[in-house]
């Protein structure tokens, strides 16, 4: 049956008029029916669509398919309103991975369970580690080298600063609710458990700031070193909580606005890095 | 891959199914303008077309693993294109049937344009020219696009058992010419 198809072919005319739409329809239909079983007459026809549209589909295949398949995180964050788009974006972010996932997780545990052994030091280490844990998020989202979605970033409308908040917030929404639990699990006043999100925000949005003047592992080097010390020098005073009392939540309160307003100031930046790329 | 034998479709496919996107990127070449062709004769919104388009080639690559090589390529990939153009109808409205849906008679049809018929499709184009277009509509959505009358239904915003007399007559007016 095949052979006896094969020997009939669509001629040009046909041809043309049928990509035209123009063909009549019982003509369209023959010409449908042989498509199916005639690679040669599929291929004759490939050249008298227009290109434009094809090519435009392709390129939005190649952006579905390109990208990881929509993980769990992904699914959430479309059902909480994200677009599609800003769902992949965010999911992308390696501190989604399950490697950076496991290892937040088990650091904030870890002090969590230290602290609850012997309260000075280990309140120390959680007050170190939980506002630096969305730090290390962020700089992480910020490596291009390991970034999956590198090249859909730098050919997606996003201005890159949008883009970097998204995954920040992103990282934001992992990290901080499980070192709440922690803390709330943490011997001591209930707001110990989230006062460190002031710090958090700080080192955040410093982190944030400074990533265009530095670069953004020097960015979260200071950042984190600079938190250190100022745990450091509390738990010396034999008062961890110190680091997150009412003058220094003031403290980083108002380094979290400057930095948010510098943030905006460097905008442009932003958008250069993404031209660049 | 020596090269020098031409992959095939199928063989496409299990490389698309290995994550393969060079192969999607050839079967895409391969088959994206008949399919978008096809498809533009059954749905006049270019956007529309563009979207299933998409759709199915999405799809195709998700489930280019569960082709198992029963049947060909093409009709495998146009199966999934009109079954997404369905499932659009029927999540909104508003749908521009294209010109394979609209039951207009086709005027005349030019003594060349018969002799093609005639070559290819033998008798069977030459009846399917002479049914009434709103039976012919049925019997392409049926017979060649192979919708279940179901789903005829929806492409034709008409209820299912008016597809069904439809395609009983069709078929008894067919027999009639082939006879």
């Amino acid at each position: 049956m095949t052979s006896s198809l094969n020997r009939w072919h669509v001629d040009g005319p046909t041809m043309r008029a049928y990509a035209d739409g123009a063909a009549p329809p019982v003509v369209s239909a023959s010409v449908e029916s042989h498509l199916m079983v005639c690679a040669d007459c599929r291929a004759d026809l490939t050249p008298l669509m227009p290109e434009e549209p094809l090519a435009q589909t392709w390129d939005a295949i190649r952006a579905t398919v390109g990208t990881p398949r929509r993980s769990a995180v992904e699914r959430a964050l479309g059902r909480l309103g994200v677009s599609e788009e800003s769902a992949r974006l965010m999911a992308a972010v390696p501190a989604f991975g399950e490697a950076w996932l496991a290892g937040m997780v088990a650091a904030t545990v870890f002090c969590g369970a230290a602290s609850m052994l012997s309260t000075p030091l280990g309140l120390a280490a959680f007050l170190l580690i939980a506002p630096l844990a969305p730090v290390a998020g962020v700089w992480a989202s910020f490596g291009v080298e390991a970034d999956p979605t590198y090249e859909l970033s730098t050919s997606s409308p996003y201005p890159a600063l949008r883009l970097l908040l998204l995954r920040t917030a992103g990282v934001l929404a992992l990290s901080v609710p499980a070192a709440v639990l922690v803390g709330a699990a943490l011997p001591g006043p209930l707001w110990l458990a989230v006062a460190w999100l002031t710090p958090a925000a700080a080192g955040v949005t410093l982190c944030l700031a400074l990533t265009p003047r530095l670069g953004a592992t020097a960015s979260a080097v200071a950042v984190g070193a600079a938190w250190s010390v100022v745990v450091a020098v509390a738990a010396r005073a034999q008062h961890p909580a110190a680091a997150v009392d009412l003058p220094m939540q003031l403290t980083l309160g108002a380094v979290t606005l400057a930095a948010l307003a510098v943030l905006t100031v460097s905008h442009t930046w932003f958008d250069q890095l993404e031209r660049q790329s | 891959m020596t090269g020098s034998e031409p992959l095939t479709d199928a063989d496409l496919l299990s490389a698309m199914a290995g994550r393969d996107e060079g192969a999607l990127r050839e079967l895409y070449g391969r088959h994206a303008a008949w399919i978008s062709a096809r498809l533009a004769r059954r749905c006049a919104d270019r956007d529309a077309v563009s979207d299933v388009l998409q759709d199915t080639f999405v799809a195709a690559w998700n489930g280019a693993g569960k082709f198992r090589g029963e049947g060909e390529v093409p009709a495998w990939l146009w199966g999934i294109a009109i079954r997404r153009l369905v499932s659009r109808l029927r999540k909104r409205a508003g749908f521009e049937a294209g010109p394979a849906l609209l039951d207009v008679d086709s005027e005349d049809i030019s003594a060349e344009e018969q002799v093609l018929l005639r070559l290819d499709y033998a008798d069977v184009g030459g009846a399917l020219a002479r049914v009434a277009p709103e039976l012919r509509v049925v019997l392409q959505l049926t017979v060649l696009d192979g919708l279940s009358t179901r789903e005829a239904a929806v492409l034709l915003g008409i209820p299912r058992g008016t597809v069904k007399t439809r395609l009983e007559r069709a078929r008894v007016r067919m027999r009639e010419e082939l006879a």
